[in-house]
Protein backbone atom coordinates (compact mmCIF):
# COMPACT_ATOMS: atom_id res chain seq x y z
CA UNK A 1 0.00 0.00 0.00
CA UNK A 2 2.65 2.56 0.87
CA UNK A 3 4.89 1.69 -2.85
CA UNK A 4 1.40 2.34 -4.39
CA UNK A 5 1.11 5.73 -2.45
CA UNK A 6 4.33 6.50 -2.96
CA UNK A 7 4.31 6.13 -6.59
CA UNK A 8 1.53 8.17 -6.92
CA UNK A 9 2.88 11.06 -4.56
CA UNK A 10 6.47 11.19 -6.24
CA UNK A 11 4.61 12.11 -10.15
CA UNK A 12 2.53 14.75 -8.13
CA UNK A 13 5.33 16.36 -6.51
CA UNK A 14 7.16 16.71 -9.58
CA UNK A 15 4.26 18.55 -11.10
CA UNK A 16 4.48 20.78 -8.34
CA UNK A 17 0.83 19.74 -7.27
CA UNK A 18 -0.25 21.44 -4.21
CA UNK A 19 -2.91 18.49 -3.04
CA UNK A 20 0.59 16.35 -2.82
CA UNK A 21 2.50 18.81 -0.55
CA UNK A 22 -0.41 19.67 1.53
CA UNK A 23 -0.24 15.78 2.27
CA UNK A 24 3.16 16.02 2.89
CA UNK A 25 2.23 18.64 5.49
CA UNK A 26 -0.53 17.47 6.83
CA UNK A 27 1.28 14.03 7.58
CA UNK A 28 4.74 14.56 8.50
CA UNK A 29 5.02 18.32 9.28
CA UNK A 30 4.32 17.88 12.95
CA UNK A 31 6.74 14.76 13.02
CA UNK A 32 9.52 16.39 11.13
CA UNK A 33 9.30 19.25 14.08
CA UNK A 34 9.66 16.89 16.81
CA UNK A 35 12.31 15.15 14.63
CA UNK A 36 13.92 18.41 14.19
CA UNK A 37 13.35 19.70 17.85
CA UNK A 38 15.69 16.63 19.31
CA UNK A 39 18.68 18.45 17.54
CA UNK A 40 17.80 22.26 17.99
CA UNK A 41 15.95 21.85 21.56
CA UNK A 42 13.67 24.64 20.16
CA UNK A 43 10.15 24.49 18.56
CA UNK A 44 10.52 27.47 16.13
CA UNK A 45 13.64 26.81 15.11
CA UNK A 46 12.87 22.80 14.19
CA UNK A 47 9.90 24.58 12.29
CA UNK A 48 11.90 26.99 10.13
CA UNK A 49 13.80 24.30 9.27
CA UNK A 50 11.18 21.62 8.71
CA UNK A 51 9.88 24.14 5.93
CA UNK A 52 12.77 24.88 4.92
CA UNK A 53 13.09 21.21 3.60
CA UNK A 54 9.84 21.31 1.88
CA UNK A 55 10.83 25.02 0.29
CA UNK A 56 14.12 22.49 -1.44
CA UNK A 57 11.81 20.04 -2.13
CA UNK A 58 9.65 22.72 -3.91
CA UNK A 59 11.86 23.84 -6.20
CA UNK A 60 14.18 21.10 -6.72
CA UNK A 61 10.72 18.74 -8.01
CA UNK A 62 10.74 18.61 -11.44
CA UNK A 63 14.39 17.33 -11.15
CA UNK A 64 13.78 15.31 -8.04
CA UNK A 65 14.77 11.66 -7.70
CA UNK A 66 13.83 9.69 -5.14
CA UNK A 67 15.69 6.59 -4.43
CA UNK A 68 14.03 5.54 -1.02
CA UNK A 69 10.12 6.67 0.16
CA UNK A 70 9.08 10.28 0.01
CA UNK A 71 8.95 10.01 4.41
CA UNK A 72 12.92 8.72 4.04
CA UNK A 73 13.84 11.65 1.98
CA UNK A 74 12.69 14.20 3.95
CA UNK A 75 13.24 12.79 7.78
CA UNK A 76 16.66 12.66 6.14
CA UNK A 77 16.78 15.94 4.70
CA UNK A 78 15.73 17.05 8.49
CA UNK A 79 18.46 14.81 9.28
CA UNK A 80 21.32 15.96 7.44
CA UNK A 81 20.34 19.89 8.21
CA UNK A 82 20.98 19.49 12.00
CA UNK A 83 23.69 17.87 11.90
CA UNK A 84 25.24 21.08 11.18
CA UNK A 85 24.09 22.10 14.39
CA UNK A 86 25.89 19.55 15.83
CA UNK A 87 29.19 20.62 14.03
CA UNK A 88 28.59 24.04 14.85
CA UNK A 89 28.39 23.06 18.93
CA UNK A 90 31.87 21.09 18.04
CA UNK A 91 29.64 17.57 19.26
CA UNK A 92 30.66 14.49 18.10
CA UNK A 93 28.40 11.59 17.85
CA UNK A 94 29.92 8.07 17.47
CA UNK A 95 27.15 6.10 18.32
CA UNK A 96 24.54 7.55 16.66
CA UNK A 97 22.48 8.29 19.87
CA UNK A 98 21.02 11.45 18.30
CA UNK A 99 19.42 9.76 15.55
CA UNK A 100 17.83 7.23 18.13
CA UNK A 101 17.13 9.95 20.26
CA UNK A 102 15.33 11.66 17.00
CA UNK A 103 13.52 8.53 15.77
CA UNK A 104 12.30 7.80 19.48
CA UNK A 105 11.19 11.46 20.32
CA UNK A 106 9.61 12.06 16.79
CA UNK A 107 7.35 8.88 17.52
CA UNK A 108 8.84 5.99 17.33
CA UNK A 109 6.61 3.74 15.70
CA UNK A 110 6.85 5.72 12.33
CA UNK A 111 10.25 5.94 10.80
CA UNK A 112 11.83 2.72 9.55
CA UNK A 113 9.92 0.56 11.95
CA UNK A 114 9.58 -3.20 10.24
CA UNK A 115 7.79 -6.44 12.19
CA UNK A 116 11.46 -7.42 13.14
CA UNK A 117 12.20 -4.09 15.27
CA UNK A 118 8.75 -4.00 16.43
CA UNK A 119 9.82 -7.22 17.90
CA UNK A 120 12.82 -6.09 19.51
CA UNK A 121 11.36 -3.26 20.94
CA UNK A 122 8.65 -5.21 22.47
CA UNK A 123 10.85 -7.44 24.04
CA UNK A 124 13.09 -4.58 25.42
CA UNK A 125 9.84 -3.31 27.09
CA UNK A 126 9.38 -6.73 28.71
CA UNK A 127 13.01 -6.68 30.07
CA UNK A 128 11.61 -3.24 32.22
CA UNK A 129 11.68 -3.96 35.99
CA UNK A 130 7.82 -4.12 36.42
CA UNK A 131 7.03 -0.68 37.84
CA UNK A 132 9.21 1.20 35.05
CA UNK A 133 6.96 -0.98 32.70
CA UNK A 134 3.80 0.16 33.87
CA UNK A 135 4.88 3.69 34.39
CA UNK A 136 6.05 3.79 30.48
CA UNK A 137 2.76 2.08 29.20
CA UNK A 138 0.57 4.25 30.85
CA UNK A 139 2.40 7.58 30.22
CA UNK A 140 3.08 6.33 26.24
CA UNK A 141 -0.20 4.13 25.50
CA UNK A 142 -2.59 5.55 28.13
CA UNK A 143 -1.54 8.93 27.03
CA UNK A 144 -1.80 9.43 30.81
CA UNK A 145 0.06 12.31 31.96
CA UNK A 146 2.37 12.71 34.91
CA UNK A 147 0.52 13.76 37.47
CA UNK A 148 -2.45 11.38 36.83
CA UNK A 149 0.50 8.24 36.94
CA UNK A 150 1.26 9.65 40.29
CA UNK A 151 -1.97 10.01 41.65
CA UNK A 152 -3.09 6.34 40.37
CA UNK A 153 0.40 4.23 41.65
CA UNK A 154 0.55 6.87 44.68
CA UNK A 155 3.73 7.32 43.90
CA UNK A 156 5.53 11.16 44.15
CA UNK A 157 5.38 12.95 40.53
CA UNK A 158 9.56 13.18 40.37
CA UNK A 159 9.49 9.09 40.83
CA UNK A 160 7.02 9.24 37.85
CA UNK A 161 9.43 11.45 36.35
CA UNK A 162 12.62 9.63 37.35
CA UNK A 163 11.21 6.07 36.31
CA UNK A 164 10.34 6.97 32.52
CA UNK A 165 14.01 8.63 32.40
CA UNK A 166 15.37 4.93 33.17
CA UNK A 167 12.83 3.45 30.82
CA UNK A 168 14.13 5.42 28.44
CA UNK A 169 17.56 4.91 29.01
CA UNK A 170 16.91 1.65 29.36
CA UNK A 171 15.38 1.12 25.94
CA UNK A 172 17.80 3.49 24.59
CA UNK A 173 20.73 1.10 25.37
CA UNK A 174 18.77 -1.94 24.20
CA UNK A 175 18.06 -0.41 20.89
CA UNK A 176 21.11 1.30 19.90
CA UNK A 177 22.55 -1.87 17.68
CA UNK A 178 18.98 -1.72 16.37
CA UNK A 179 18.78 1.36 14.90
CA UNK A 180 22.26 1.70 13.85
CA UNK A 181 22.12 -1.14 11.48
CA UNK A 182 18.60 0.53 10.31
CA UNK A 183 21.12 4.27 9.63
CA UNK A 184 23.50 1.82 7.71
CA UNK A 185 21.44 0.44 5.78
CA UNK A 186 18.90 3.33 4.91
CA UNK A 187 22.10 5.43 3.97
CA UNK A 188 23.69 2.84 2.47
CA UNK A 189 20.67 1.67 0.43
CA UNK A 190 19.80 5.45 -0.15
CA UNK B 1 42.89 28.90 19.23
CA UNK B 2 41.13 25.09 18.18
CA UNK B 3 37.80 24.53 19.34
CA UNK B 4 37.40 21.84 21.72
CA UNK B 5 35.46 18.91 20.79
CA UNK B 6 32.74 17.14 23.40
CA UNK B 7 31.09 13.44 22.53
CA UNK B 8 27.43 13.83 22.90
CA UNK B 9 27.57 10.99 25.44
CA UNK B 10 28.58 13.26 27.84
CA UNK B 11 25.92 15.94 27.12
CA UNK B 12 23.37 13.58 27.56
CA UNK B 13 24.61 11.86 30.53
CA UNK B 14 24.73 15.82 31.89
CA UNK B 15 21.19 16.24 30.80
CA UNK B 16 20.18 12.83 32.47
CA UNK B 17 22.46 13.73 35.90
CA UNK B 18 24.71 11.01 35.71
CA UNK B 19 28.00 12.45 34.97
CA UNK B 20 30.99 10.98 36.86
CA UNK B 21 33.52 14.28 38.45
CA UNK B 22 35.69 14.12 35.20
CA UNK B 23 32.74 13.83 33.16
CA UNK B 24 31.24 16.80 34.62
CA UNK B 25 34.79 18.86 34.14
CA UNK B 26 34.44 17.97 30.85
CA UNK B 27 31.16 19.36 29.94
CA UNK B 28 32.03 22.38 31.42
CA UNK B 29 34.80 23.39 29.98
CA UNK B 30 32.60 22.60 26.82
CA UNK B 31 30.02 25.19 27.83
CA UNK B 32 32.63 27.53 28.63
CA UNK B 33 34.49 27.71 25.49
CA UNK B 34 31.50 29.51 23.69
CA UNK B 35 28.41 31.29 24.67
CA UNK B 36 26.68 29.49 22.10
CA UNK B 37 27.34 25.76 23.59
CA UNK B 38 26.35 27.12 27.18
CA UNK B 39 23.02 28.26 25.70
CA UNK B 40 22.50 25.15 23.18
CA UNK B 41 23.41 23.39 26.64
CA UNK B 42 20.34 25.31 28.37
CA UNK B 43 17.91 24.83 25.89
CA UNK B 44 18.15 21.44 25.89
CA UNK B 45 17.51 20.82 29.52
CA UNK B 46 14.71 22.73 29.41
CA UNK B 47 13.22 21.07 26.43
CA UNK B 48 14.35 17.46 27.50
CA UNK B 49 12.31 18.29 30.93
CA UNK B 50 9.67 19.88 29.51
CA UNK B 51 8.76 17.22 26.52
CA UNK B 52 10.51 14.40 27.02
CA UNK B 53 9.75 13.80 30.63
CA UNK B 54 7.28 16.05 31.13
CA UNK B 55 4.16 16.44 29.68
CA UNK B 56 4.11 18.42 27.43
CA UNK B 57 4.37 18.75 23.65
CA UNK B 58 5.83 21.37 21.24
CA UNK B 59 3.40 23.15 19.85
CA UNK B 60 3.67 24.10 15.91
CA UNK B 61 0.73 25.44 14.01
CA UNK B 62 1.11 23.06 10.70
CA UNK B 63 -1.63 25.14 9.38
CA UNK B 64 0.17 28.46 9.53
CA UNK B 65 3.10 26.84 7.86
CA UNK B 66 1.09 25.60 5.26
CA UNK B 67 -0.10 28.67 4.21
CA UNK B 68 3.36 30.31 4.46
CA UNK B 69 4.03 27.84 1.52
CA UNK B 70 1.34 28.19 -0.50
CA UNK B 71 2.04 32.24 -0.18
CA UNK B 72 5.52 31.41 -1.25
CA UNK B 73 5.30 29.51 -3.81
CA UNK B 74 2.26 30.51 -5.75
CA UNK B 75 2.48 29.90 -9.46
CA UNK B 76 -0.93 30.85 -11.47
CA UNK B 77 -0.57 29.24 -14.40
CA UNK B 78 -0.11 26.00 -12.99
CA UNK B 79 -2.36 25.94 -10.80
CA UNK B 80 -4.88 27.15 -13.43
CA UNK B 81 -3.98 24.19 -15.25
CA UNK B 82 -4.33 22.08 -12.40
CA UNK B 83 -7.56 22.71 -11.49
CA UNK B 84 -8.73 22.50 -15.22
CA UNK B 85 -7.30 18.72 -15.01
CA UNK B 86 -8.75 18.35 -11.71
CA UNK B 87 -12.75 19.12 -13.26
CA UNK B 88 -11.73 16.94 -16.36
CA UNK B 89 -10.55 14.22 -14.17
CA UNK B 90 -13.60 14.62 -12.03
CA UNK B 91 -15.79 14.08 -15.49
CA UNK B 92 -14.31 11.35 -16.86
CA UNK B 93 -12.47 9.55 -14.03
CA UNK B 94 -14.30 9.64 -10.63
CA UNK B 95 -13.69 5.72 -9.77
CA UNK B 96 -10.50 6.11 -10.59
CA UNK B 97 -9.73 9.22 -8.47
CA UNK B 98 -11.77 8.08 -5.82
CA UNK B 99 -9.80 5.02 -5.44
CA UNK B 100 -6.60 6.52 -5.32
CA UNK B 101 -7.71 8.93 -2.73
CA UNK B 102 -8.75 5.98 -0.65
CA UNK B 103 -5.19 5.09 -0.73
CA UNK B 104 -3.93 8.32 0.45
CA UNK B 105 -6.54 8.48 2.78
CA UNK B 106 -5.83 5.53 4.32
CA UNK B 107 -2.60 6.22 4.74
CA UNK B 108 -3.93 9.79 6.22
CA UNK B 109 -5.43 8.56 8.70
CA UNK B 110 -3.41 5.97 9.61
CA UNK B 111 -0.16 8.24 10.16
CA UNK B 112 -1.94 11.99 10.69
CA UNK B 113 -1.62 11.19 14.55
CA UNK B 114 -0.30 9.08 16.90
CA UNK B 115 -0.89 5.39 16.84
CA UNK B 116 -1.13 5.71 20.89
CA UNK B 117 -4.01 7.94 20.64
CA UNK B 118 -6.73 6.62 19.17
CA UNK B 119 -10.58 7.80 19.51
CA UNK B 120 -12.01 5.02 21.90
CA UNK B 121 -15.47 4.00 22.07
CA UNK B 122 -17.86 4.33 25.25
CA UNK B 123 -18.16 2.56 27.66
CA UNK B 124 -20.14 0.86 30.26
CA UNK B 125 -20.28 3.93 32.26
CA UNK B 126 -23.07 5.65 34.40
CA UNK B 127 -23.53 7.99 37.62
CA UNK B 128 -26.80 7.67 39.82
CA UNK B 129 -27.92 10.82 41.83
CA UNK B 130 -30.25 9.27 44.47
CA UNK B 131 -32.75 11.50 45.51
CA UNK B 132 -31.45 12.48 48.81
CA UNK B 133 -28.22 13.41 47.07
CA UNK B 134 -25.65 10.64 46.76
CA UNK B 135 -23.55 10.30 44.21
CA UNK B 136 -22.62 7.00 42.86
CA UNK B 137 -20.45 6.13 39.99
CA UNK B 138 -21.73 2.65 38.71
CA UNK B 139 -19.16 1.04 36.59
CA UNK B 140 -20.87 -2.50 36.82
CA UNK B 141 -24.08 -3.55 35.50
CA UNK B 142 -26.19 -2.96 39.08
CA UNK B 143 -29.29 -3.80 40.11
CA UNK B 144 -30.68 -0.73 41.33
CA UNK B 145 -32.86 -2.50 43.92
CA UNK B 146 -30.21 -3.95 45.08
CA UNK B 147 -28.91 -0.56 45.73
CA UNK B 148 -31.99 1.44 47.00
CA UNK B 149 -32.46 -1.78 49.82
CA UNK B 150 -29.22 -1.24 50.85
CA UNK B 151 -29.30 2.54 51.65
CA UNK B 152 -29.75 3.80 55.34
CA UNK B 153 -33.01 2.95 57.05
CA UNK B 154 -33.72 7.09 57.31
CA UNK B 155 -34.38 6.73 54.15
CA UNK B 156 -37.47 5.18 54.06
CA UNK B 157 -39.02 7.20 56.66
CA UNK B 158 -38.78 10.25 55.35
CA UNK B 159 -41.91 12.46 55.28
CA UNK B 160 -44.54 11.51 52.84
CA UNK B 161 -44.53 14.51 50.59
CA UNK B 162 -46.77 15.55 47.34
CA UNK B 163 -46.62 12.91 44.13
CA UNK B 164 -45.09 15.94 42.19
CA UNK B 165 -42.67 16.87 44.58
CA UNK B 166 -41.38 13.03 45.04
CA UNK B 167 -37.75 12.95 45.19
CA UNK B 168 -36.24 11.38 42.34
CA UNK B 169 -33.22 9.05 41.63
CA UNK B 170 -31.07 10.18 38.41
CA UNK B 171 -28.89 8.21 36.33
CA UNK B 172 -26.59 10.28 33.80
CA UNK B 173 -25.11 8.24 31.53
CA UNK B 174 -22.46 10.30 30.08
CA UNK B 175 -20.98 10.90 26.28
CA UNK B 176 -19.44 7.51 25.35
CA UNK B 177 -21.22 5.73 28.51
CA UNK B 178 -24.10 2.88 27.48
CA UNK B 179 -25.26 1.47 30.83
CA UNK B 180 -27.69 -1.74 31.31
CA UNK B 181 -29.63 -1.73 34.52
CA UNK B 182 -32.84 -3.18 35.88
CA UNK B 183 -35.15 -0.88 37.90
CA UNK B 184 -36.73 -2.12 41.36
CA UNK B 185 -39.72 -3.49 39.96
CA UNK B 186 -37.16 -6.05 37.26
CA UNK B 187 -37.96 -3.40 34.23
CA UNK B 188 -34.53 -3.97 32.44
CA UNK B 189 -34.00 -0.78 30.79
CA UNK B 190 -30.14 -0.14 28.47
CA UNK B 191 -29.66 3.53 28.07
CA UNK B 192 -27.44 5.31 25.11
CA UNK B 193 -24.61 7.36 25.32
CA UNK B 194 -25.95 10.99 26.53
CA UNK B 195 -28.76 9.76 27.89
CA UNK B 196 -30.58 10.78 31.40
CA UNK B 197 -33.38 8.74 33.37
CA UNK B 198 -35.21 9.86 36.16
CA UNK B 199 -37.42 7.69 38.68
CA UNK B 200 -39.40 8.48 41.56
CA UNK B 201 -37.87 7.19 44.87
CA UNK B 202 -41.64 4.78 45.30
CA UNK B 203 -41.27 3.32 41.96
CA UNK B 204 -43.00 0.35 43.22
CA UNK B 205 -45.69 2.13 45.95
CA UNK B 206 -47.10 4.65 43.26
CA UNK B 207 -50.21 4.19 41.02
CA UNK B 208 -48.10 4.10 38.27
CA UNK B 209 -44.57 3.24 37.20
CA UNK B 210 -42.96 6.20 35.69
CA UNK B 211 -39.73 7.17 34.37
CA UNK B 212 -38.43 10.14 32.76
CA UNK B 213 -36.00 9.73 29.83
CA UNK B 214 -33.82 12.32 27.93
CA UNK B 215 -31.77 10.33 25.54
CA UNK B 216 -31.80 6.97 23.95
CA UNK B 217 -33.29 3.85 25.75
CA UNK B 218 -34.03 0.33 25.25
CA UNK B 219 -36.81 -0.92 27.61
CA UNK B 220 -38.35 -4.48 28.63
CA UNK B 221 -40.67 -3.68 30.93
CA UNK B 222 -41.51 -6.77 33.59
CA UNK B 223 -45.34 -7.36 33.30
CA UNK B 224 -47.37 -5.73 35.73
CA UNK B 225 -50.80 -4.85 36.82
CA UNK B 226 -49.61 -1.19 36.91
CA UNK B 227 -49.00 0.98 33.90
CA UNK B 228 -45.06 1.54 33.00
CA UNK B 229 -45.06 5.12 31.34
CA UNK B 230 -41.79 6.49 29.53
CA UNK B 231 -42.18 10.50 29.86
CA UNK B 232 -40.05 12.55 27.73
CA UNK B 233 -39.99 15.91 27.09
CA UNK B 234 -42.09 15.64 23.99
CA UNK B 235 -44.80 13.10 24.48
CA UNK B 236 -45.52 9.73 26.81
CA UNK B 237 -45.46 5.86 25.88
CA UNK B 238 -47.58 4.07 28.61
CA UNK B 239 -47.35 -0.11 28.30
CA UNK B 240 -48.50 -3.37 30.61
CA UNK B 241 -45.26 -5.11 29.96
CA UNK B 242 -43.43 -5.05 26.44
CA UNK B 243 -40.22 -4.43 24.54
CA UNK B 244 -39.59 -1.23 23.09
CA UNK B 245 -37.37 1.83 22.37
CA UNK B 246 -37.71 5.29 22.96
CA UNK B 247 -35.31 7.46 21.20
CA UNK B 248 -35.62 11.17 22.71
CA UNK B 249 -32.37 12.63 22.43
CA UNK B 250 -33.12 16.57 22.52
CA UNK B 251 -30.86 17.73 19.58
CA UNK B 252 -33.07 15.34 16.95
CA UNK B 253 -35.62 16.42 15.05
CA UNK B 254 -38.20 13.66 16.07
CA UNK B 255 -38.85 11.53 18.95
CA UNK B 256 -39.12 7.82 18.71
CA UNK B 257 -41.11 4.92 19.59
CA UNK B 258 -40.29 1.66 18.39
CA UNK B 259 -42.16 -1.24 19.29
CA UNK B 260 -40.33 -5.17 19.35
CA UNK B 261 -43.21 -7.17 21.59
CA UNK B 262 -46.92 -6.32 22.96
CA UNK B 263 -47.79 -3.19 22.78
CA UNK B 264 -47.65 0.49 23.67
CA UNK B 265 -50.09 3.50 23.78
CA UNK B 266 -47.65 6.94 22.33
CA UNK B 267 -49.36 10.31 23.57
CA UNK B 268 -48.53 13.22 23.04
CA UNK B 269 -49.52 17.25 22.22
CA UNK B 270 -49.99 17.28 26.25
CA UNK B 271 -51.72 14.13 26.53
CA UNK B 272 -54.50 15.62 23.44
CA UNK B 273 -53.31 13.07 21.41
CA UNK B 274 -52.54 9.19 21.58
CA UNK B 275 -51.14 6.46 19.18
CA UNK B 276 -51.21 2.62 19.58
CA UNK B 277 -48.45 0.78 17.83
CA UNK B 278 -48.37 -3.29 16.69
CA UNK B 279 -44.63 -4.71 17.05
CA UNK B 280 -42.35 -3.82 14.27
CA UNK B 281 -43.72 -0.12 14.23
CA UNK B 282 -41.99 2.76 14.44
CA UNK B 283 -44.02 5.74 16.04
CA UNK B 284 -42.05 9.04 15.14
CA UNK B 285 -43.08 12.50 16.19
CA UNK B 286 -41.39 15.76 14.82
CA UNK B 287 -40.91 17.91 18.03
CA UNK B 288 -41.61 21.03 15.61
CA UNK B 289 -45.00 20.50 14.11
CA UNK B 290 -46.13 17.99 16.55
CA UNK B 291 -46.89 15.97 12.93
CA UNK B 292 -46.83 12.22 14.06
CA UNK B 293 -46.52 9.85 11.49
CA UNK B 294 -46.68 5.22 12.23
CA UNK B 295 -44.07 3.20 10.17
CA UNK B 296 -43.33 -0.20 9.34
CA UNK B 297 -39.25 -0.65 9.83
CA UNK B 298 -36.53 -2.91 10.63
CA UNK B 299 -36.75 -2.89 14.23
CA UNK B 300 -33.56 -4.57 14.22
CA UNK B 301 -31.79 -1.56 12.84
CA UNK B 302 -33.42 -0.01 15.52
CA UNK B 303 -32.29 -1.46 18.14
CA UNK B 304 -28.64 -2.81 17.03
CA UNK B 305 -27.25 -0.49 19.23
CA UNK B 306 -27.76 -3.14 21.90
CA UNK B 307 -25.77 -5.60 20.35
CA UNK B 308 -23.15 -2.75 19.82
CA UNK B 309 -24.04 -2.85 16.00
CA UNK B 310 -24.79 0.10 14.26
CA UNK B 311 -26.99 0.03 11.53
CA UNK B 312 -27.66 2.79 8.97
CA UNK B 313 -30.65 2.40 6.27
CA UNK B 314 -30.10 5.41 3.45
CA UNK B 315 -29.35 7.54 6.88
CA UNK B 316 -27.92 11.36 6.54
CA UNK B 317 -24.49 12.19 7.43
CA UNK B 318 -25.93 14.71 10.11
CA UNK B 319 -27.65 11.79 11.72
CA UNK B 320 -24.91 9.48 11.80
CA UNK B 321 -22.36 12.13 13.22
CA UNK B 322 -24.92 13.19 16.24
CA UNK B 323 -24.79 9.68 16.98
CA UNK B 324 -20.96 9.59 16.74
CA UNK B 325 -20.92 12.63 18.93
CA UNK B 326 -22.35 11.00 21.77
CA UNK B 327 -20.93 7.63 21.75
CA UNK B 328 -17.24 9.11 20.84
CA UNK B 329 -17.75 12.15 22.78
CA UNK B 330 -15.64 14.44 19.52
CA UNK B 331 -17.60 16.94 18.31
CA UNK B 332 -18.06 17.61 14.92
CA UNK B 333 -18.46 20.54 12.42
CA UNK B 334 -18.98 20.90 8.71
CA UNK B 335 -17.15 23.22 6.62
CA UNK B 336 -20.22 23.30 4.17
CA UNK B 337 -23.41 22.37 6.08
CA UNK B 338 -25.00 20.63 2.83
CA UNK B 339 -22.54 17.75 3.56
CA UNK B 340 -24.54 16.69 6.39
CA UNK B 341 -27.42 15.71 4.21
CA UNK B 342 -25.41 12.91 2.26
CA UNK B 343 -27.05 9.91 2.95
CA UNK B 344 -25.68 6.36 3.57
CA UNK B 345 -26.21 2.99 4.48
CA UNK B 346 -24.41 0.43 6.53
CA UNK B 347 -23.34 -2.04 8.92
CA UNK B 348 -20.61 -1.45 11.13
CA UNK B 349 -19.72 -2.36 14.66
CA UNK B 350 -20.24 0.31 17.24
CA UNK B 351 -17.05 -0.76 19.16
CA UNK B 352 -14.12 -0.11 16.39
CA UNK B 353 -12.73 3.49 17.14
CA UNK B 354 -13.80 6.00 15.24
CA UNK B 355 -11.45 5.99 11.82
CA UNK B 356 -12.75 2.69 11.29
CA UNK B 357 -16.18 4.65 10.67
CA UNK B 358 -14.80 7.67 8.44
CA UNK B 359 -12.77 5.01 6.54
CA UNK B 360 -16.00 3.37 5.51
CA UNK B 361 -17.63 6.52 4.70
CA UNK B 362 -14.76 7.31 2.86
CA UNK B 363 -14.89 4.44 0.35
CA UNK B 364 -17.79 5.95 -0.54
CA UNK B 365 -18.06 9.93 -0.43
CA UNK B 366 -15.70 12.58 -1.58
CA UNK B 367 -15.52 13.89 1.87
CA UNK B 368 -12.82 14.26 4.56
CA UNK B 369 -12.43 14.23 8.26
CA UNK B 370 -10.08 16.21 9.72
CA UNK B 371 -9.70 14.80 13.41
CA UNK B 372 -8.15 16.98 15.91
CA UNK B 373 -7.53 14.64 18.98
CA UNK B 374 -6.48 16.99 21.51
CA UNK B 375 -9.62 18.46 21.21
CA UNK B 376 -11.45 15.69 20.00
CA UNK B 377 -12.89 17.95 17.25
CA UNK B 378 -13.62 16.28 13.32
CA UNK B 379 -14.13 19.01 11.14
CA UNK B 380 -15.78 17.63 7.84
CA UNK B 381 -15.18 18.87 4.91
CA UNK B 382 -15.30 17.99 0.53
CA UNK B 383 -12.68 16.16 -0.60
Amino acid sequence: MQAVVDEHIIAEIKRKDRDAFEYLYRNYFQKMVLFAGSYLYDEHDAADVVQDVFFKLWDRADTLVLTTSVKSYLFSAVHNRCLNVLRDRNIRDKHNEKYWEALLFSGMEDVGIDEEMQRKLESAVRGLPDKCREILLMKIVQGKKNKEISDELQLAETTVKTQIQRAYKYLRNEMIPVLLFIAWFDHGSG
Amino acid sequence: MERMDIDWEIIRKGLGGELSDQEKSLLDAWMNDSAENRLYYERAQKYTDQYYWGDGKPQVDTNEFWKSFVKHTRQPKSIQLGRILRYAAVVFLPLLLGGIYFLLQKTDLSESGYAFQKIEPGVHKALLVSSDGQQIAMTESLNVKQWLHELPVERTSLPEKEASAAPLNRLFIPRGGEYRMSLPDGTLVVLNSDSRLSFSDSFESDSVRWVHLEGEAFFEVARADKKFVVETDFGSVEVLGTQFNVNAYPDEIALKTTLVEGSVSCIWDEGKRSEKLIPGEQFSLNKATLEAEVLAVNVQACIAWLDGRWIMEGESLGSIMRQAERWYNVEIGYADEALADLKFTGDLERYQDIETLFEIIQLTTDVVFDIDKGTRVVMIREK
